[in-house]
């Protein structure tokens, strides 16, 4: 019998037809052809009269390919060969990549184990702080137009005092006499005893001008902010901080306009302000709530008593500069006027970010380079691990080159498997960002951000993602780039002599290594001098014994101990009572402690 | 048929129709299906293999009909076609549109049925 399926395969030719299907329709078609020779043959036709019969129908009206054509789809790509040159499809090279690499990697656990948790501690290390950095320093203040807004001091630096807290005539002088500034707020300290709602407790308060949330922008989420003839002696309205309101008040809705009790006194409560909104200031002074600063005269009159924060909000379009050469303008004046208290007196204007965030700033961004070392010991570390694991890969780099791979295309694969393991590592090291936050925040001192408010936004999720990939592309480089160096020729004489992966291979992890010492010499060095800085402080001999002592602090409420006659019988007794207890082998008492703060006493 | 261009377009035209009828009560494979046109006919419709065969493949593209290769012993495999649901479903819907169309050509010709 004739063969027909030439025949068909030359018809079907330029239909862009998949292999398969082609062998499928030829396979089809023949038989057809087939069973009409045999079928003609038993009319009684001539071999060489049936196939010409045959044929005829084949090619009747040249309708085969035609037809065809409109029915069958193209193949729009190439099916993929291993290491076939020139077009590509990159998605689906990609996947396969992928595949090829989780097999990998699933295949040598060991070595993935090893590889994802040193990735995980570098990541997972440089997502913490980053977090931190993300809140602290890159993070908007809770206010609105925080670039507008400045701490004013007064400069003594003939003193000691660079940035000194202004006194009350001082603050009413400025604020009276700049013209660069929307408004102007003072601050200051105060400690409040609550007290006929449940224990008796010692509160961080301050005295605020009335018109302080406005000037901030900061609208309270139940009751009003502060009216401006509420700002006078006499007056006893307070507004409470969100926490005070949940913990003592049991987020009581209805607590605007009811009375508490404060230093003896009854406040009535105007407002409660949004969770988050606290106030830059003393150390460890977190205000609770906030009371009308309420200058007496004899206060509004004080030069020299410094005990204000003074915060301004520039008018739009001024900047810091013209603010600071005004407020130096008015303290010179002032000097001149008031020289036996503000002789040699100026002002210092500073943004209020750079207030809140200076000291931890340098500290902050020094961690965030140590943790990017550690990422960078992390990766030479994987990249060795990676080095020698390809060595012994150089089989397979051998075949797939000589099967025909693209040096390009085996480059892409080491990088995909990389990547890969790092974002494993990334996935690993989020979660060791998460336990590492909660001991990185027991650090950051409560008046820079508020530290529950530190956490894992999209923001570092983003930052922890490009890490990943960015470092998986780092340590995958040198492997990559030594696997498309490689020299098949070499590889498939050597056999398995070379197990070590040639002296080139043996440089570069050579090199790795000797980087990675020198990098953790440098953050052993680092973190040597931090601690033993701090031993020193700790050894530091303070001029006193400061072991088995212990400390109270006692604020008196002023209506019922309003003097010193009435204070110093109090402060005797206390002192007799304490000094009685079994145990205890002497008491005093001081205004201040030493070595702390000299907040003033308002 | 005597006009060449009314014997395509007819067969255009019928050809689904011829298609799925023949593979309704049973499945069949393409040169099966060639022969019993030509046979039922009495030789008046025939379809060539480069006709043929891309109109099943249309019709299986449609899910109209669904092709399988069956093997039997002592025999080459062969691909069998067989009527899908959705092919039963145009099947009734074309017959119907033919029987209208042959009454509606025969009242007006009066040519009557055999």
């Amino acid at each position: 019998m004739p063969e027909f399926k030439e025949e068909i395969r030359k018809r079907l030719e330029g239909l862009g037809l998949s292999p398969a299907r082609e062998a499928e329709i030829v396979e089809e078609l023949s038989q057809h052809l087939d069973d009409q020779y045999e079928q003609a043959m038993s009319r009684g036709a001539g071999e060489a009269e049936a196939r010409q019969a045959v044929l005829a129908e084949l090619n009747e009206n040249d309708l085969l390919a035609p037809g065809l054509k409109r029915v069958e789809r193209r193949v729009t790509h190439e099916p993929l060969v291993m290491g076939k040159e020139g077009k590509t499809n990159m998605i689906a090279d990609f996947w396969q990549d992928l595949r090829y690499a989780a097999r990998m990697l699933a295949r040598t656990p060991a070595f993935t184990t090893i590889a994802v948790l040193a990735l995980a501690l570098g990541i997972g290390a440089n997502t913490a702080i980053f977090s931190v950095v993300n809140k602290v320093l890159l993070q908007p203040l809770p206010f609105k137009n925080p670039n507008e807004l400045v701490i004013i001091w007064e400069n003594a630096t003939h003193l000691g005092f660079p940035k000194n807290t202004p006194s009350p005539a001082n603050f009413i002088d400025w604020r009276d006499q700049s013209t660069l500034f929307t408004g102007m707020a003072a601050m200051a300290p105060k400690d409040f005893s609550l007290t006929g709602v449940g224990e008796p407790e010692r509160l961080d308060g301050r005295k605020v001008s009335a018109n302080l949330f406005d000037l901030l922008g900061v609208q309270p989420r139940l009751g009003r902010n502060f009216l401006p003839e509420e700002d006078k002696p006499g007056t006893r309205v307070v507004i409470l901080n969100y926490g005070l309101w949940q913990r003592r008040f049991g987020s009581d809705p209805k607590i605007v306009g009811q009375a508490v009790n404060l230093n003896g006194e009854s406040y009535s409560v105007v407002g409660v302000m949004p969770p988050g909104i606290e106030l830059p200031g003393f150390d460890n002074w977190k205000d609770q709530l906030w009371v009308p600063i309420a200058f007496s005269s004899e206060e509004a009159q004080s030069r020299g008593n410094h005990y204000l924060e003074a915060i301004a909000r520039m008018k739009p379009g001024v900047t810091l500069k013209q603010a600071r050469v005004e407020m130096e303008t008015i303290a010179a004046r002032l000097a001149q006027q008031y020289p036996e208290e503000n002789k040699r007196i100026s002002a210092v204007v500073n943004p209020l970010h750079e207030e809140i965030v200076g000291d931890i700033k340098p500290a902050l961004l020094v961690l965030l380079g140590a943790v990017g070392f550690v990422l960078l010991i992390a990766c030479a570390n994987v990249a060795n691990l990676l080095l020698a694991r390809a060595a012994v890969r150089q089989k397979e780099i051998a075949l797939r080159l000589a099967l025909g791979a693209s040096r390009s295309r085996l480059t892409r694969q080491f990088l995909t498997e990389s990547v890969l393991l790092a974002v494993l590592g990334g996935a690993v090291g989020l979660m060791f960002a998460f336990a590492g936050l909660r001991i990185l925040t027991a650090f950051i001192p409560a008046t820079i951000s508020q530290p529950e408010l530190i956490g894992i936004d999209g923001k570092v999720l983003a930052f922890t993602a490009l890490v990943a990939v960015v470092t998986g592309l780092i340590f995958g480089l040198a492997p990559a780039a030594q696997a498309s160096n490689f020299s098949l020729n070499e590889t498939l004489k050597e056999g398995g002599r070379d197990a070590a992966g040639g002296s080139k291979g043996a440089r570069l992890r050579g090199l790795l290594v000797i980087a990675e010492v020198a990098v953790s010499f440098v953050l052993l060095i680092g973190a040597g001098l931090l601690i033993s800085s701090f031993l020193h402080l700790r050894n530091l001999d303070p001029g006193f014994r400061a072991d088995h002592v212990l400390t109270a602090k006692i604020d008196l409420p002023e209506l019922k101990y309003p003097d010193r006659e009435h204070r110093i019988p109090f402060f005797d007794d206390v002192l007799r009572r304490v000094r009685a207890l079994p145990g205890v082998q002497s008491a005093a008492l001081a205004g201040n402690l030493p070595l702390t703060y000299a907040r003033p006493a308002a | 048929m005597s006009s060449p261009i009314l014997d395509r377009e007819l067969k255009k035209g019928s050809a689904e129709l011829l298609i799925l009828s023949l593979v309704e009560d049973r499945p069949r494979h393409g040169y099966d299906i060639g022969q019993l046109i030509e046979l039922r006919s009495r030789g008046t419709l025939r379809f060539n293999v480069a006709s043929l065969y891309p109109l099943l493949y249309r019709l299986e593209k449609r899910g109209w009909i669904r092709g399988r290769w069956v093997e039997k012993a002592g025999q080459r495999r062969r691909r069998y076609y067989r009527l899908t649901p959705a092919g039963e479903k145009i099947l009734a819907a074309q017959r119907e549109g033919w029987r209208d169309f042959v009454e509606a050509i025969s009242r007006i010709t009066g040519i009557q049925h055999a």
